[in-house]
């Protein structure tokens, strides 16, 4: 198949299948570009740092980053239009239906059924990318990256900061631990 | 509300998008400043109904967002205008760093940055995890059924779409079987 179309069509499906919003693309973006060997878990990590960290949607962010990583500029554009399109022709073709959808019992019903899946992808992609903080021939992650993941988790639960604040103050400790 | 030229749907939909710092998420802030307080187009109100919609049918919540404001400042036109506008500087802004970033991803100082970001991120989804997992799952099975999920991802014994899918189809099925029930005397 054509890279451009793959890209196109992988991005289109992933979007699709993401509903519920928030962070739910993750586990799809990660199984897709890890299958496709598209992109390392380090290196998704590291786009989805950076997306934290920059304004605009982050779907967006990692299409376009991986569009441009396999493909260069047209796979950039590829990508990312086929991230987008899924839910912007379902709210076109729906139109004012698109208003009722959420009040529908069936519809409360599939997405009761659905937060279970979602909560399970999203801590089985977790450990997956905790796995890359692990260096090669080790079983564990170094004391920073504990310190570090240690530290941000107890943020997230406790207060639930602005995410872009986490990744600075998670940078510049990165930072630090490399020069002492 | 009422129509609205196609430049100012352009503008403002590109000031969201450059504001809305950490995705869809932390995007509800910047909808109501933009559309609410700044140009008053919809009632805080609307912007709230606007931002449940687009976080319940499939896509990126931003762009959803976009096309259904852009459809009622400006018909099919204004919503094509508003989910452009509204993915440019993301796209451009990571299309820069990807460009600038190429082969020094292993640099000193880049390295070091990431070494620090790579458990924060990690930590960001598993607190994800947690957080939806604690507001949505309510009863034992729920969560049984989650940690079910996990394996079967984990295991790669099923990828994630027809997970996302047995999960749909069994809250579909609770529904009818326990509408079945009540409607049998």
């Amino acid at each position: 198949m054509n890279a451009l179309f793959l890209l196109f069509w992988t991005f289109f499906r992933i979007s699709l299948f993401s509903i519920g919003g928030g962070y739910n693309m993750i586990p799809l973006m990660q199984h897709e570009v890890a299958f496709r060997g598209w992109l390392t878990s380090e290196r998704f990590l590291d786009v989805l740092a950076v997306s934290e960290i920059t304004p605009g949607p982050i779907a967006v962010n990692l299409a376009t980053f991986a569009g441009y990583h396999v493909a260069g500029l047209p796979g950039s554009i590829a990508a990312t239009v086929g991230v987008c399109l899924p839910g912007a022709l379902l709210l076109l073709a729906l139109g004012a239906l698109a208003l009722h959808l959420r009040e529908r019992p069936a519809f409360r019903a599939a997405m009761r059924g659905l937060m279970p899946a979602l909560v399970g992808l999203l801590a089985a992609t977790a450990i997956r990318l905790a796995l890359a903080l692990v260096p090669a021939g080790a079983a564990l992650p170094g004391f920073p990256a504990i310190a570090i993941f240690a530290a941000a988790f107890g943020l997230v639960l406790w207060k639930n900061p602005h995410p872009a604040f986490l990744m600075l103050g998670a940078a510049a400790a990165g930072v630090a631990f490399s020069c002492i | 509300m009422s129509r609205q030229p196609l430049h100012s749907i352009f503008w403002s939909f590109l000031r969201i998008g450059a504001g809305a710092f950490g995705g869809g998420m932390a995007a509800l802030p910047v909808f109501e400043a933009e559309l609410a307080t700044r140009r008053r187009w919809l009632t805080p109100h609307d912007v709230a109904e606007a931002y449940a919609i687009s976080q319940s049918v499939p896509g990126v919540i931003i762009v959803n967002f976009a096309v259904l404001a852009g459809l009622r400042f400006g018909g099919k036109r204004g919503a094509l205008v508003a989910a452009l506008a509204v993915a440019l500087p993301a796209y451009f802004i990571i299309l820069a760093l990807a460009v600038l970033f190429a082969g020094r991803w292993e640099t000193r100082w880049v390295a070091a940055a990431l070494s620090g970001l790579r458990p924060a991120v990690v930590a960001v989804v598993a607190g994800a995890a947690l957080r939806l997992g604690r507001s949505q799952l309510r009863s034992p099975l729920a969560w049984l059924a989650a940690a079910g999920g996990a394996a079967l991802l984990f295991a790669k014994i099923l990828p994630p779409i027809p997970l996302i899918l047995l999960g749909a189809a069994a809250g579909l099925v609770l529904h009818f079987a326990r509408r079945k029930d009540a409607g049998s005397p």
